[in-house]
């Protein structure tokens, strides 16, 4: 019964195509380590600090986008099923741990050959699969907590598992950096403490009351925008520029339980995002190279890239959220889409400005690479969310229509999604090395999505493709 | 073809026709949706578009307001190209399961599409369309946390708030409440626009128009107004026997 169970959970979940794709790459990424064909990381500082960042990165959202790996389907149908309640719970786990192995197989697979090499093969393994069970389980196991309390809970794992960078060695995230062995114990540990709680989330929760539980938010909007008097253009851009929304769990392999949506007024944002801005400078400059040390500085090269991973998120919103209906029937369907995606990026470009002056300043501080990274975050990372949203729009669409529950199976059409932010990491990665690289990219980015932007046979296959998607 | 029914007509005159749709063909992939669909609305008309799950009803709605191009023939809407900007300013559409932007507000939603569709006299307008639908309790509620009734009320109200000459509306009593659905019944029926109303449901197609267009694998299968569609029948039968019957026989 729980094979069955648990066969129907994963194929409704994910797709064939998918579920392959994933079996495959864990075959390579294993079967490389264990052959050492694959490049070790071992000696590259970007990768070992990249390994702890994403790290960080799935803490955080494990924790605040967490919960189950639910269809409505599931609360419609399968939890009025007679099914005792711990095969449900073991079928739902193991279903976000693939959801999750998805991700952290996508972000540090690539570690597993610089882990091996430290703690060996096997230790390597456990590591990594702890850390998987670890980051699977946060999400069941914190979602049924206050917001402001996962939010407290989430920053302090994300300073945990950065803490490796200031030599702290007991975090899971210190397999990547050179304390391999605290690395795996940690991550074991915070296995062993998570996975339990997460099971007993699993089997108590009133799983038909779970879309209630799960919103701890208010219903009401405090502070009503006003849009009477504007002109259909300031009214795109007033709510599109001014308000940012944040999606969690569209279109990317895994990573936390549900859809789940919220709006930050941009400058609230800003004040987030320039004292990060300011900690990120105080940081470059607190590790510029000096002759003897490695010739880049690690801040200024890791920090665009958390960014432009962020910056996905951001964009998964942007048409999920969107109404063929009311907006682009309101206006000529081009333009208005036009508009919202300008105003998105402009939006964008406002909330890492921060980051943009402060390369600025440390430019002027003569810290190598900071213009560099002043182009790349200026340029490349708004271009490319314009990128992410035309890619959704024309490969594979979902539009949300409820919060909590999965709008549509994981399938590798939607991995389609990871490739702007694949080809933006990279040209981030070379344009902090290089000015003259960051400058091409720029004009490329910037010459790619104003052609998106302007193009009318894009935009009317990108509208034809969301009404065919079921886009109401 | 079911007995009684009027000839599609791709060459009438259609002056004075508030809606148009002449031989409109559309495909998804290899599925035909539409297959040389026509019919017309007459300014001030009200007709209900019936037929069985996918006979194409809602697609016909999104090719007459300009979400979906035909493949072939053409759809007017108040004489113009559904895409124009003329059409848009004089069609109100709600489709079925529509659901407005979650992360605004109810009012939120009413400003916004009203700034977008450049609507004099908003507030005063949103004032009403809250009383009317008896939405002002929820006024600045998240749309995201309205029951769905409450959301389609909602729907309904951006359908409707430029004051539109002609109304497409998709299920437009979904979701709602007995009392609720004889106050929109009441308010629909109080407005001047053309109306045409996508249904399965014979009673609604009943209360809100006077006439039919009954479709059935993308084409039209019977014309007419609804008392003569009861006098197809047999004395005493069921309207929706007599409709049901038709639906049968063309599938």
């Amino acid at each position: 019964m729980l094979a069955k169970l648990l066969k129907f959970i994963i194929f409704t979940r994910f797709s064939k195509p998918l579920i392959i794709l994933f079996t495959l790459l864990t075959a390579y990424y294993v079967l490389a380590a264990r052959a050492g064909i694959y490049g070790s990381a071992t000696g590259s500082i970007s990768l070992e600090y990249l390994g702890v960042g994403f790290t960080a990165v799935v803490f955080g959202m494990s924790v605040i986008a967490g919960g189950l790996v639910t269809l409505k389907s599931d609360r419609d149908y399968l939890f009025v099923l007679p099914i005792p309640r711990w095969e449900l719970a073991v079928g739902l786990y193991i279903s976000q741990l693939i959801g999750y192995g998805l991700m952290i197989l996508y972000l540090l697979g690539y570690e597993l050959r610089s882990v091996a090499g430290s703690i060996g093969l096997s230790g390597a393994i456990i590591g990594m699969v702890a850390l998987a069970l670890a980051v699977t389980s946060l999400g069941p196991a914190c979602y049924s907590l206050p917001g402001k309390v996962r939010g407290l809970v989430a920053v302090l794992l994300v300073f945990w598992a950065i803490s490796p960078i200031f030599g702290f060695s007991y975090a899971p995230s210190a397999m990547f950096v050179t304390h391999g062995l605290d690395g795996m114990v940690a991550a074991v540990a915070l296995g062993v403490v998570t996975t339990p709680i997460a099971f007993y989330q699993l089997t108590q929760v009133e799983l038909g009351l779970m879309r209630t539980l799960v919103r701890g938010t208010s219903g009401e909007v405090k502070k009503q925008k006003n849009f009477i008097g504007l002109s259909p253009f300031r009214a795109v851009l007033s709510h599109n520029f001014s308000v940012l929304e944040i999606a969690g769990r569209m279109n990317v392999p895994g990573g936390g339980g549900g859809y789940r949506s919220g709006r930050v007024s941009l400058p609230k944002a800003m004040l987030v995002t320039t004292l990060a801005a300011a900690l990120y400078a105080y940081a470059a400059y607190a590790v510029r190279p000096t002759p003897s040390s490695a010739p880049t500085d690690i801040v200024i090269t890791v920090v665009p890239i958390y960014l432009a991973i962020s910056s996905t998120f951001m964009s998964m919103g942007t048409l999920g959220n969107e109404r063929l209906w009311l907006g682009f029937s309101a206006m000529d369907p081009r333009l208005y889409m036009r508009e919202l995606v300008v105003s998105k990026a402009l939006s964008f470009f406002a909330l890492f400005s921060p980051f943009v002056a402060a390369d600025a300043v440390l430019t002027t501080m003569n810290v190598p690479d900071a213009l560099n990274s002043a182009v790349a975050l200026g340029f490349i990372l708004p271009t490319s969310y314009i990128l992410t949203i035309y890619t959704s729009a024309l490969t594979r669409p979902v539009q949300i229509r409820e919060e909590i529950t999965m709008p549509a199976q994981f399938s590798l059409g939607q991995m389609a999604m990871v490739l702007p932010l694949i080809i933006s990491l990279v040209l981030i990665v070379i344009s902090t090395a290089l000015l003259a690289a960051a400058l091409v990219s720029a004009v490329l980015m910037m010459g790619v999505s104003t052609y998106l932007v302007y193009s009318e046979s894009v935009c009317e296959r990108a509208l034809a493709k969301l009404v065919e998607s079921g886009f109401v | 073809m079911v007995s009684g029914v009027i000839p599609q007509n791709s060459d009438s005159s259609l002056s004075g026709s508030a809606i148009e749709v002449i031989q409109v063909c559309k495909k998804y992939g290899e599925v035909e949706a539409l297959k040389g669909l026509s019919f017309n609305l007459q300014t001030g008309e009200r007709c209900a578009l019936l037929g069985p799950n996918g006979a194409g009803k809602s697609t016909t709605l999104k090719v007459l307001v300009g979400l979906l191009k035909p493949d072939s023939g053409e759809a007017k809407v108040g004489g113009f190209d559904p895409n124009s900007a003329e059409a848009r300013r004089v069609v109100g559409y709600l489709p079925e399961d529509a659901s407005p932007y979650r992360t605004l507000s109810v009012r939120e939603n009413l400003e916004y599409v009203g700034a977008l569709r450049g609507v004099s006299n908003l507030g005063e307008r949103i004032d009403r369309l809250l009383d009317v639908l008896a939405l002002r309790e929820y006024e600045r509620a998240k749309v995201g946390r309205l029951s769905r009734g409450n959301s389609q009320k909602l729907a309904l109200a951006l359908a409707i708030i430029h004051e539109p000459n002609i109304l497409l509306l998709d299920e437009p009593l979904n979701y709602l409440d007995i009392p609720t659905q004889e106050r929109v019944i009441e308010l629909l029926n109080g407005l001047q626009a053309t109306q045409l109303v996508s249904t399965h449901i014979m009673s609604v197609a009943g209360r809100l128009t006077d006439r039919v267009v009954i479709i059935a694998r993308g084409a039209v299968i019977w014309n007419g107004s609804i008392s003569e569609l009861k006098h197809l029948g047999k004395e005493d039968e069921p309207v929706e026997s007599i409709v049901a019957r038709m639906m049968v026989s063309a599938s």
